[in-house]
């Protein structure tokens, strides 16, 4: 007859219990009393019916924790422990749910729990979409109206794509293999740049294929981004926290997928008066430049050659066809060359002006300062030259002065 | 010249036409440009302006489906419907 330790024992126990399958993975549903949330985030508390207790410890980070209290009923989920150190067996639950919730809604809360804790609803693993895609694969069922809807949208939005359809059941047994078949053929035989994955509304079992388990992990492998649209507004299903993106409907679904082209036509003339706008920002740049150096020729030996040709070339420029809508723009441009023919010294000379220079040195006047009485100058005019003598008078001379007026008193 | 240019555009699909003409907008509102390269592509925009609203107005949705069957009950594919309760 062995006799054992109770070390030996409380292994022996804790492997039993720890061992046995159902004990490892189970549901429970009970009274909460005795409840103590403890410091360190961790909560401990009883679980009770009318003939038995469960002592139970819920730690931090678990889920529906917000639910526990005294006097509660609740269903846990979670695995029996048996704590060697104390004796205690204990259930270490990891999610708590009202009392009375269906057995579905245990097991979605279940799996999403699992597939979280996994990583497959990682927001920072959630792809944009292409703005414009140009092949949308569906997955849905062929005969819905669902199916019908969204060609519907997307053809009045932005018909340039093709519409790849990627049928399978989407509710019953066939479904989930069918709707993990459909995303993945999209992604090995197509070239679609978002996939759909869709159905129409229903009951929470009829919904139920998109919360399964091969479903979530057939949308998480897809190398397209997906977008799920399942059911109704209201319904969650496990597939749409999986998902790149949510729709809350099919028909929102075809709304986020393309641009709308009315919008893109906005955008194209918004686009056009920019170019405009560019364009004219430019011919005025470069009509102010003109402007500076016509300025500068004014005041300094002008290039006029450099200058002409370089008004020809914006001229020409401005000549091209397809100007057809900057018209006033061009003879603007255009303009600036008789702007600069006027600058010519000939030209202005032709109009009545005169050039003084000193003589013998040939010095152009610019000022009474370069002149004293008697100085010897030139006035050049238009057809030649007058020699001329500065007056004594205290008035003073312009060195430009108009031929006939600078010449009789000074002569 | 001009002819090759335009046979280029023609075969743009809608992105490409839309994506060239926001880079020709963007590089034309940069600025320090002279007036023939301006006018050039000036030009080019005006060309993408006229694409891209062709496409976007002469556009028809096509609808394909996957060929071959990938999963394991092709003939349940058109018997279901959304609406149909089990």
């Amino acid at each position: 007859m062995p006799v054992y330790t109770v070390s030996q024992i409380s292994r022996y126990l804790k492997e039993s219990l720890e061992g046995d399958p159902l004990l490892g993975d189970l549901w429970v549903t009970g009274e909460i009393s005795n409840y103590r949330p403890a410091a360190s985030g961790h909560s401990y508390f009883t679980l009770k019916d009318a003939q038995g207790q469960l002592r139970s410890v819920m730690f931090k980070g678990g889920r529906g924790s917000e639910l526990l209290e005294s006097g509660v009923l609740v269903t846990a989920h979670g695995r029996i422990s048996f704590y060697e150190a104390r004796g205690d067996v204990q259930l270490i639950a990891d999610l708590v749910m009202p009392e009375g919730t269906g057995p579905l809604h245990l097991q979605l809360e279940k799996l999403k729990m699992q597939l979280e804790e996994e990583g497959l609803f990682e927001l920072s693993r959630k792809r944009g979409l292409p703005p414009m895609p140009r092949t949308i694969g569906v997955v849905t069922s062929p005969t819905g109206a669902v199916f019908h809807d969204i060609c519907n949208i997307i053809g009045r939005r932005f018909p340039l794509v093709e519409i790849l359809l990627a049928p399978a059941t989407v509710q019953g047994d066939n479904a989930a293999p069918e709707i993990v078949a459909a995303i993945k053929a999209l992604n090995e035989r197509s070239n679609a740049d978002i996939i759909i994955v869709t159905r129409g509304g229903g009951s929470l079992e009829e919904l139920w294929p998109f919360n399964e388990e091969q479903v979530a992990r057939g949308i998480y492998g897809s190398r397209i981004p997906v977008v799920s649209a399942v059911g109704h507004e209201t319904d969650f299903t496990i597939a749409d926290y999986v998902a790149d993106l949510r729709a809350p409907t099919p028909s929102a679904a075809a709304e986020m997928v393309v641009p709308d082209r009315r919008a893109l036509m906005r955008d194209i003339i918004g686009r056009e008066e920019e170019m405009e706008r560019s364009l004219k920002e430019l011919v005025s740049y470069y009509r102010s430049s003109i402007d500076f150096l016509a300025m500068r020729a004014l005041q300094r030996t002008p290039d006029f050659p450099t200058l002409r040709r370089r008004v020809d070339d914006l001229a020409r420029a401005a000549a091209t066809p397809l100007w057809e809508q900057l018209t006033s723009l061009k003879y603007e441009v255009a303009g600036f060359g008789d702007q600069l023919t006027a600058l010519d010294p000939k030209a202005i000379l032709k109009r009545g002006y005169a050039v003084v220079e000193t003589q013998p040195e040939g010095r152009i006047v610019r000022s009474k300062e370069q002149v004293r009485a008697g100085q010897r100058l030139k006035l050049r005019v238009a057809d030649g030259s007058i020699p001329a003598v500065a007056g004594t008078s205290g008035e003073a001379q312009r060195p430009k002065k108009q031929p006939e007026r600078a010449g009789a008193p000074l002569i | 010249m001009t002819n090759s240019s335009e046979d280029e555009s023609s075969e743009l699909s809608f992105e490409q036409a839309y994506k060239k003409l926001e880079q020709t907008v963007e590089e034309l509102g940069g600025g320090g440009l002279s007036l023939e390269r301006a006018t050039v592509l000036y030009e080019e925009g005006m060309k993408l302006v006229k694409v891209c609203n062709q496409l976007l107005s002469a556009a028809e949705l096509r609808v394909t489906q996957l060929k071959d069957s990938y999963a394991g009950a092709p003939d349940s594919l058109s018997d279901d419907d959304d609406e149909q309760t089990p």
